[in-house]
This record gives structure tokens, sequence and C-alpha cells, in this order.
């Protein structure tokens, strides 16, 4: 018998569940109870999965207005009908719940190992509702859920906590000491990634919980069409590895990739947003890191893009972080070195922070002090007591504990909102909309906040010059256009990088000269983005499911997901008084743009409700909800 | 009338209000010593041209004018406020005119504090005492106006200085800057002043001038604020108002008791609604709570809100439930041309944060409990019928995980 | 708008309404000489008036104004537009240009002006209320009834001021405004 032979004997025979199990472990952690839910088939034609599935049993459960650290808030972790596949880039799972930071819907998705996990233990999703009476760590397996004792693993950091659960099962998720003391932009961890936005980590801590662990590995997961599914998966691999992003810089250098191109832009978050460039800013970037942190992979499982990496800084192996850390850990509070940057997002992972909040968060303390409306040892350029002030903020204490509250509750209290650079509570990505006004109108209306994924407009106006970053003209098409593509992407789930290959890699885009299809963006938006081929998306849906979806029904599934999501959040309160960026991006001009422009909202947000299909308030009319067959509660 | 046993009244500004009284300006700061003011205004009210009529006044007073400045942000940045300073020194002025509501009246009162305290930028971080003189101050209020102008307070952030040095020394109330506004502007500033003249009535420490001066502010508010949100051009309306609001502001500052101010205030802070909506909405709650604690009877407020013939035509014991029932109608009234309390759509964990924070500032006599039923009934838009039981205290017991699985 | 970018401000004149001002209290000077001759109830007033009464009425801060005063035989002389050098009793002075543009386009009678503070009084009160009484007098006399009411605080009825005198006096006293005697 050769080795091979031993290790097919020693290997347990794995169940197969061909498309989706469509079972959803339901978790009453008021009487430690649980369920198994399915969605209709009417439910998975309309919402797809992840994203859309999850906000539609948020919508369904969860009471208009409650305290979302209080025990009536719902989380709900779903998979995507790709996760489990060998999909590229399916490895991705999405939480959805009302965040604490907000106060509205929010929404994340995140890699590492606990979705797959979850899948191949034969779950699609979970949803937690109620309070846990004590620190709870739930263990999820093929027959439900074991409702443990967490008292030995409260007060310890994410990845210690992971340590410890390493036996348990093959994936987890884990929150650290900031989710545990309530931090409003805590996060939750799935191996070396995050569930970041949103403060989902004290949602979890609200509730008592501070691990899910899914034992894995007891289901394969098989596509209901191989052959069809066999096709995609070849067509996507194709495109990934042919594009230049993702094959090329995010494979070598990862996400940091883009600091030079956004510093070149003027879109570089500098000094809380008061500057678009730095000349130091190429000593922050993925180039200057590759070539001097020894990097290597680092990665998601089934992942084809290979964007994230590991280096050695200061003798130490640590992740190597990601762009969104380096602008607002970095360029933003004015520290351009990488070893301390790292450092920064080793004690945000390890305690469970969101690296964009908390550098938004500290951004605006850093300026606040220079104002003299608090007292700090915080200040720009300075790397000292930021790593103290970070840890304070995830144990509360001191100004840490005002700051935990996020920079909306922070200015509220001390002043200076006109420099806290959040949209509804939720903290800027580190892209300066000052220099790519339709990134500003997505910002402005995001459903979770100041969310740079909801379009990832900046790409198209700054990297790829598709369309002019100081025009108006297409771009509340262009916002809605994607607003609904990436609603669906994340429904399916799959990668958000894939779009870089789905929209360039076909003939007519790739070989389309970029003067030709920036008039045609930017002139004829409708037409030029009804053009754009979308067909591998919702082609893998199908092979998955065995439901028929082209890419017409692709879209208006992310229409209607991206609607219901906006709905909810109406239901809360939000309006369009909520639909603004902050003062410094309507009023402030920049030094690294002579012409000192500002965003100009007002003439985008109208047309862009109108384009929508909401009424002058920003609300959804009825008949929109109508026609996207979302029923009106 | 009651006799307090003992009160105190502070009445500073001078008030010129009619006719011409912005040419009144340039005299009244040649017997204050000062030839050469600046003036702090905004935007909005560059574009209605209200600089040119303030420079059109100034004609022939042999007056120059230092600098006017309309760059201010909405919250009061105390950095743009010690830049003014360099501005002000710059062209040797040596007095401030705020022409426009009350962000503007903010940053001249902070230029007024740097300036005359030596540009020192600590003056509002540390607990130092505001030293006076401070340089001749006079405000121009607008229709945005909700008389928080002419107080002896300044707000930044959440830091709240209070002198009487910080009282405007003159108040100029014409026609032509009153005309310009809006009647989201008028419904605004005019339910603020009402809050705050309504509370005084009420307050604890209400005495003879304090209700003389609300009375008055009452009255006129009554009086023209639905024909002027008609017609916001309407000049007596406007100039009748805006006086209202210099009287409410007079009061606010004299009272020790908001809670509509700050329930509404921090309200609208957490949620980003219209305060003045948020106000109008709570005023009548805390009336009925005023009532239910026996601290209001409606004595006299009818005559200044209703008219003598309503006051004859309603019984003694119904005063205080009509003094509500109009103040709702009132506020309900003008809600209809803006927008209900309830259509904001706030959680009630929101209400309940709002309620506590309330309860901590010095300036609101109510418990918790007490904020959080004002909150609750003004955002149903029903009325306080009893006070709240005494609240109780929870305690949740610990009780230790179970182990093992229970599946339905 | 940035700090930087402010600059001072000098707000200029009304040329025309001095001159309109300055004119107004040319005739108006020169009318109290002539009604001081002519009218019995003018005489009266200034006889009843200190030897060395002066007056001077002007605009604020920089005129023009109008000074008179009684001279040593106790006849009523128009002492010209400026106050400079001059001794005068009492001191009467409108606010600002636009305050005398009130009074003097009669949108607001003397009286009233007094009553909305845009004047200013320097001497003796009881002698100030003479010299409204008196421009009263001199306004009825100027101005056609239909304006004059405006400027006065109450036009004298037919049994106070008969038709003849009051057109006489009016007669007389714009012969010697125009003529200067």
């Amino acid at each position: 018998m050769n080795v091979l032979d031993h290790r097919k004997k020693g290997l347990k025979k794995m169940k197969e569940i061909i498309g989706t199990s469509n079972r959803i472990l339901e978790i009453d952690l008021n009487t430690n109870t649980f369920s198994a839910y399915s969605v209709t088939q009417k439910d998975r034609e309309m919402y797809l999965g992840a994203k859309g599935l999850g906000l539609k049993l948020l919508y369904d459960r969860l009471k208009t207005g409650c305290d979302p650290l209080g025990e009536e808030n719902i989380i709900i972790f779903m998979m995507g009908v790709l996760m489990g596949t060998g999909a590229p880039c399916s490895g991705r799972f999405e939480a959805i719940t009302k965040s604490p930071l907000t106060g509205i819907m929010t929404t994340s998705s995140c890699g590492g190992p606990f979705g797959m996990a979850l899948k191949t233990s034969g779950w699609d999703g979970v949803i937690l509702k109620g309070r846990a009476e004590s620190k709870t760590h739930l263990a999820i397996d093929a027959k439900g859920v074991i409702f443990k004792p967490a008292d030995d693993l409260w007060g310890k950091n994410t990845r210690k906590t992971q340590e410890l659960l390493s036996k348990e099962g093959s994936g987890s998720v884990v929150i650290g000491q900031a989710g545990e003391n309530l931090v409003r932009f805590a996060n939750i961890c799935s191996g070396h990634r995050f569930l970041g936005r949103g403060g989902m980590g004290a949602v979890l801590g609200s509730k008592n919980i501070k691990a899910i662990t899914a034992k894995g590995k007891e289901y394969k997961i098989i596509p209901k069409n191989k052959k069809m599914f066999g096709k995609a998966k070849k067509g996507m691999l194709k495109y990934i590895n042919q594009n230049d992003i993702t094959s090329g810089s995010y494979r070598d250098l990862g996400t940091n990739a883009n600091v030079n191109l956004s510093n070149a832009g003027g879109i570089l978050p500098v000094k809380n947003f008061t500057g678009g460039m730095h000349k130091s800013a190429d000593k922050i970037s993925g180039e200057y890191i590759k070539n001097t942190y020894d990097t290597k992979h680092h990665t998601c499982k089934p992942c084809s893009i290979l964007c994230g990496h590991k280096g050695t800084f200061d003798g130490e192996k640590r992740a190597v972080p990601e762009y969104e850390t380096t602008g607002l850990l970095g360029a933003n509070i004015g520290i351009f070195d990488q070893i301390k940057i790292s450092e920064f997002n080793e004690i945000c992972s390890e305690m469970g922070i969101d690296t964009i909040s908390a550098g938004g968060t500290i951004a605006w303390a850093m300026e606040a002090t220079e104002k003299g409306l608090i007292e700090s040892n915080l200040f720009f350029g300075k790397a000292d007591g930021v790593g103290q002030m970070l840890n304070d903020i995830a144990t509360r204490k001191g100004l840490g504990n005002e700051l935990a509250e996020g920079s909306r509750r922070a200015s509220q209290k001390f002043g200076g909102r006109e420099y806290a650079i959040q949209v509804k509570g939720l903290e800027m990505a580190a892209y300066d909309p000052r220099g790519c006004f339709g990134q500003g109108l997505a910002y402005a209306v995001a459903n979770r906040g100041a969310c740079h994924l909801s379009t990832s407009l900046f790409t198209l106006e700054v990297y790829f010059n598709m369309a002019s970053p100081k025009a108006k003209r297409g771009k509340t098409t262009m916002v809605k256009f994607f607003e609904n593509v990436y609603s669906a992407l994340n429904s399916l789930q799959i990668c958000h990088f894939t779009a870089f290959a789905v929209f360039l890699e076909p003939p007519l885009i790739k070989y389309t000269p970029t003067p030709l299809l920036k008039l045609a963006v930017q002139n004829l938006t409708p037409v030029a983005l009804a053009l754009m081929d979308l067909r591998l998306w919702p082609a893998l849906w199908s092979s998955v499911t065995g439901i028929k979806l082209g890419m017409q029904g692709f879209k208006k599934a992310g229409e209607r997901i991206h609607v219901l999501e906006r709905y909810m959040n109406t239901r809360e309160g939000i309006s369009a008084k909520d639909d603004t960026l902050p003062a410094r991006f309507l009023e402030e001009g920049r030094d690294c743009d002579n012409m000192n422009r500002t965003v100009p909202l007002d003439k985008m947000l109208h047309k862009y409700y109108k384009v929508r299909g909401y009424n002058t308030n920003g609300i959804p009319t009825d008949s929109l909800l109508e026609a996207l067959d979302i029923e009106k509660k | 009338m009651r006799v307090p046993d003992c009160y105190e009244y502070y009445l500073k500004p001078k008030v010129i209000s009619g006719k011409k009284a912005l040419d009144h300006i340039a005299f009244e700061l040649g017997g204050m010593n000062a030839k050469k003011p600046i003036i702090i205004t905004s935007k909005k009210h560059i574009r209605t041209k209200l600089d040119k009529k303030i420079i059109t006044a100034f004609k022939d007073s042999g007056l120059t004018i230092g600098a006017i400045y309309d760059g201010g942000p909405e919250y009061l940045d105390p950095n743009l406020a010690y830049r003014l300073n360099h501005l002000f020194r710059w062209h040797n002025c040596d007095s401030i005119i705020a022409l426009g509501g009350k962000s503007v009246t903010e940053y001249a009162k902070a230029l007024n504090i740097f300036a005359a305290n030596n540009g020192k930028i600590d003056i509002f971080t540390k607990d130092t005492d505001i030293i006076a003189p401070l340089y001749p101050f006079i405000i121009v209020p607008t229709m945005d106006s909700d008389g928080y102008e002419s107080t002896n307070s300044v707000s930044t952030g959440g830091r709240r200085f209070k002198s009487e040095s910080l009282y405007p020394d003159l108040i100029v109330i014409d026609s032509r800057t009153t005309s310009t506004g809006t009647t989201q502007d008028a419904i605004a500033s005019s339910l603020i002043a009402l809050a705050h003249s309504v509370e005084a009535y009420i307050s604890n420490n209400s005495n003879p001038m304090m209700k003389s001066f609300a009375h008055a502010s009452i009255q006129y508010i009554f009086e023209n604020i639905v024909k002027v949100a008609q017609n916001p051009r309407d000049k007596k309306g406007g100039i009748a108002l805006v006086n209202a609001a210099a009287l409410a502001g007079s009061v606010f500052s004299n009272s020790s008791s908001h809670p509509a101010h700050i329930l509404g205030t921090i309200l609208s802070k957490k949620t980003g609604n219209y305060a003045a909506i948020i106000m109008g909405a709570i005023l009548p709650c805390v009336m009925e709570l005023h009532m239910l604690k026996g601290e209001f009877d409606g004595e006299d407020f009818l005559l200044a809100a209703g008219g003598f013939d309503m006051m004859a035509a309603t019984p003694v014991e119904s005063h205080g439930l009509k003094s509500v029932e109009i103040v709702r109608t009132l506020t309900e009234k003008l809600h209809a041309a803006t927008q209900n309390f309830s259509a904001y759509k706030i959680s009630e964990y929101i209400l309940r944060e709002t309620a506590s924070e309330a309860a901590s500032s010095p300036d609101v006599h109510f418990t918790e409990a007490e904020c959080l039923l004002v909150l609750k009934n003004s955002y149903n838009g029903t009325q306080i019928k009893k006070l709240p039981a005494a609240e109780e205290i929870i305690t949740r017991e610990k009780v230790s995980a179970k182990g093992g699985r229970k599946c339905v | 708008m940035r700090v930087t970018q402010c600059n001072e401000i000098i707000p200029g004149r009304k040329i025309f309404k001095r001159i309109y001002i300055a004119i107004m209290l040319f005739v108006v000077g020169r009318a109290i000489r002539a009604a001081a001759v002519h009218d019995k109830i003018v005489k009266k007033e200034f006889a009843d008036l200190p030897d060395d009464f002066a007056f001077s009425l002007g605009v604020l801060p920089n005129g023009p104004h109008l000074v008179m005063g009684k001279d040593k035989k106790g006849k009523i002389k128009f002492l010209g537009m400026n106050p400079v050098g001059k001794r005068t009793t009492l001191k009467m002075a409108i606010k600002n240009i636009e305050a005398a543009i009130l009074v003097f386009t009669f949108q607001e009678s003397t009286a009233v002006a007094f009553a909305h503070d845009r004047f200013v009084v320097d001497g003796d009160l009881s002698d100030a209320l003479a010299v409204v009484r008196i421009l009263d007098i001199v306004e009825v006399y100027l101005l056609p009834k239909f304006i004059a009411a405006m400027a006065v605080k109450r036009y004298p009825e037919h049994s106070e001021m008969s038709l003849a005198r009051k057109y006489i006096g009016r007669i007389l006293i714009y012969a010697r405004v125009v003529l200067g005697f």
C-alpha cells in the first residue's frame, strides 16, 4: 500500500451537497436553542445568497429601532453558493447586522477559514439572536451547535484565541478585547482576515459571544451543472491570470500597489484629508515594501489573485498592512514608515479593531488636539502615542474610551465635526473624493456609510483613467450601476477584485483604446455600461444552483439587494440629510489642486435620487419597491 | 403674580429696532470710542447682499470697515477664530459686528475673547476666566437668529463659556436684515425662541423681569409667526419675530432651566435633524410635565399666547391645559409646513441615550426618567398624563452557561 | 473666503443726500430768521429764550449744520452753516444722515424723530423743545398742508392760524429766504 492509499484510507468519506444545503443555523442565545431554517426558492432567486439573502433574513426578523448593542439585534453570517465549490476567489463570506457605529445596517465581507469550515459543516449560514447569559463559545458541526463556556478565552487577543480553538474546528470567527469592551468599531477575526467595518465585533461582544467555530470537512460542495461550472471557472481563471492587476500588481505587491497610484492622482489621504499627495508616499508603497521587507504570499483559500502578503518588519514576521491601513494609519496621520504602520496593524489585528475607523478617529483626535479641542499626546507625524492609544481604545481607557465611540460621537461631544471624516458615522476609506467626484457621490450615498467598496469608482476615475475624475457627467449612472453590480457580487459571493478581470478583460474593453473608452464611459454612460460583459458571474451562480440567471437578472438582483438595504436604513431614520460629505470636502480646497476644487455633491445628489427611483428625500418610493418585489413593512 | 423671595436679572444689551436702525451703528460705535469694526457674517448673507446694506449704512459716517469675513463653517472652530484675531489686529480693528445668526455670533464672540485676551489659544481648553473688558460688540440679527446671539454664552464643542462680558453691547434690528430669510428660517428661529421664552416663563427661578420679557416674546411669536411663515418678506412681522428672539435670548441667559433646549440640541446632534422642530415638539410635553409637578398653572401665559379674549373665555383651572393646547396647535401648524418629529424615525435607544445625557446637564432639572418620558411622548405626539414611576433598579443575576445542546 | 483675502472697506459718502440736507438746513435757517420777524408766536418763543441763546442743528458726524443765535440787541441771526468756532448754548444733532433724510423728507415729524431717538441734544431740554416748536411753525409756513401735516406734531387749526396770516407769512418768509435780508 503506498502513501496515497494510506491517506485515502485515513480520510472519512465526505458526504456531498449538490448545489447548496439550504440549511441556515438559527441560534437563540436566550434559550440556548437552535433550529434549521431553509429559504424559499423565490428568495434564493431574488437575493442570490451571502449579502442579499442575509439582508432579507435580517429584514424579516429585525425589529426596527432596536439598540445595536442590545439583545434585540441580530447578526447573520451568510455564505454564498460559490463557497466550497472551488470557484476562483470564492473563499469569502458575509456578515450582516445593525451597526453600533452607525445605527443602520452594515454588511462586511471577509476571507479566512471560517466560511469554508461552516459551509463544509453543511450550513449555509448562522443567525444569532438574543444574548447569552454568560461568556460563550459556539461550536458548530453538522448536527448543530454546542454552547460552551468561554471564560478561559475571554480577555485574550484574536491570535491567542484562535490558537486555543485550532483543535475545535477548521475555522473560527473570534473577537478581541475591543469586541469584548464594545468598542463601536471592533471587528471580527477569521484567520488573518477581518469582518472589518461597522463594529460587528461589538455586536458579538454584546451577545457575550467570544468565538464561533465550525468543524468543517464534513461535506463536499458539488455544483449542480458541473460542465457549466467548469467552463465558467476556466473563463474566470483565464481573465484573472491575464489581467495586469489580478495577476500582476496585486499579486506582486498587494493592495499597496494603490499607494503610488493614489499619490499621483491626488487622492492619497494626508493629514486628515487636508492634502492629497506627499513626497514620502513611495516609502510606504507596494514597490518599496516588496523590495525592503522580504514579502511572501499569505492569502485566503481558494484564492487565484493572492493579494495578501507577509513580510519581515524589524525582525518580526508580520502581515503586510493593506492599502487602507497604510493610508489611514500611515499617510493620513503623517507616518511614512511601514515598520510603524505594520506595528499599528498588528495591534489592531490582535485587539480586533477596524483599521480604517481607527485611523480616521485617531486623525480626528490629532487635529482636535492641534486645535485645542482636546488634550492628548497624539500629533501628526509622530508615531509615539498611537500604539498606546490603539490599546487604550480597545480597553476603553482614558481618552481611548471617548475615541472608542468613533469620530462622529467624539466630535459631537468635543466639537470639530467638520473634520470628523465620516459619513453616517462610518469613517472614510483612503481615497480623497476631491480627486474623484464620482467616488465622492458614492461615499455620500453608500448604504453602510463612507464605503469605498460600494462602487470603487476611484479605480475607473483615477487608476484606469476611464472617466474624468473632476467631471460630474455620467457619475450618477456609474454609481448606480456599480452599486448594483457589487451588491450582486457580494451575494454570489466572490472577491471584489475579480471585477478587475471581468470588467477589463473581455475583448470589447481590452482592445478598445483607452481614450475612446473614456469618451464612451463619460458621454454615453448607460450604453457603455450596458455593453460590459458580466456573464461569468451569473454563470458561476447558475451552474452551482441549477437556477437560470442571466446578466440582466444578475443586475436586477443586485439592484433589489441594494434598494432593500437602503429601505431598511430609511426605516431607521436615514434620509437625504445623511447623504452628505464632511464639510472639509464641500468647502475646503487643497494645495495639490491649484483650482482648489471641492466635491459638487449637491449637483449630483438629486440626480442620483432620480436615477435610483427614490423621492427627493432619498427614500425608495412605493412603486420602486413594488417593481423590485420588495414587500413593504 | 408670585413675588420671589430673592432674584437677580442681568440686562445688558441696548436695543435699537426699526426703520433705519442700521444707520445708528456708526453713532453708537462713536459712543463706545470705536472707529473701525470688523464684520463677521456668513456666505448666506453675502448672497442676499446684506453686506452691501451694512456698507451703505456706514456711508458718510466717517468710519472705515476693517474687514468683512464670511468664511466660517457652521460650528465654531476655535482655530479659525484664532486666525480671525490676526485679521483683527492686522487691520487695527477696535470693535466687532456680527451680522447673522447663531453660528456667526459664536465666531464673533470667540474672536472677541481671543482679541481681548492677547490671542491665547488655550483659552478654550483650560478652565480660565474670560478676561474683560472685551471689545465693543454689536449684533445685527437676521431672520435665522433664534436669540442665542444675545445671550451671555458661547459654545465650542462640548464646552460652554458663560460670562456677563459676552453679552453684546448693542443689538440692531432693521427690517432690511430681517426680511431676507426663508420660511424655514422664520419657523426654525421662532420655534427655538418660543422654547426659550416658554421655558423661562415656567421655570422655577422665574421672576417679574423674566416674565415680562418672556411675555412679550411669546406674544410677538404667536401674533406673527404664521403670517411670516406664509410671507417671509413681511417687514413688520419679521422685525417682531427678531425682537422676540432677542427677548428670548435675554431670558435664556437669566433662566437656569432649559430642558427643551438641551433635549432638542442633543437629539439634533445625534440624529442630524432640525433642532427647532424637535424643540417645538418637546415644548408642550415639558409644559405638561411642569403642570403635573405643580410648577405651572398657565397663569398669565394664556394672556401672552392667546390674547385677552381667550384668557377671559377659559376657566382659571383650565388655563394650564389650554396653554399647552395652543402651543401644541401652533407647533403642529408649523410642522405641517416642514416635517413631523415622528417622521424622523428615531430609534428608542437614541432617545434613551439623549435622556441620559440631558439629565446630567446642570440646566435640566428633570430626572432621566422624566427626560425619557418627555422624549417618548413628544416623539409619538401624545400627552403626558402622569409622572414616571420611581426608577427601577434592575439587577442581572450572573448565571453560568450550561453546556450541551438543545435542538428545536 | 480665506482670512488673508479680507480687505478694508471705505464706505464712501452720500453726496446727494448731503447736498439735499444742506439746502434744507439753509432754507430752514433763513426761514426761522424771517419767521422771527413776521410771526408773533415765533417772536415770543425767541423772547422767552435767554439773551445769549444760540443753537446749532446738524447731522453727525460731519454735518451739514445750521447755526442760529440772538445778537446783543436780541435780534435773531442766521450764523451760517459751520458751527466751528461759534459759541452755542444748545447743540442738537441728528445721529446720521439717513435719520436726517427721514426728517427733511417729512417721513417723520420732528417730534416723532425725537421719540425715535434720532436726535442727540446737548444743552437745556426746555430750550430744545422751544426750538422744535419754532421749527414746526416754520414748516407750516414753508410747506403745503399735505406735506406739513406729516412734518409737524399738530397742524394748526384755522382759529390758531388764519389763512391770511399763513399765506401772507408764507410770501414774506419765502421772499426773505430767497433775497436773504
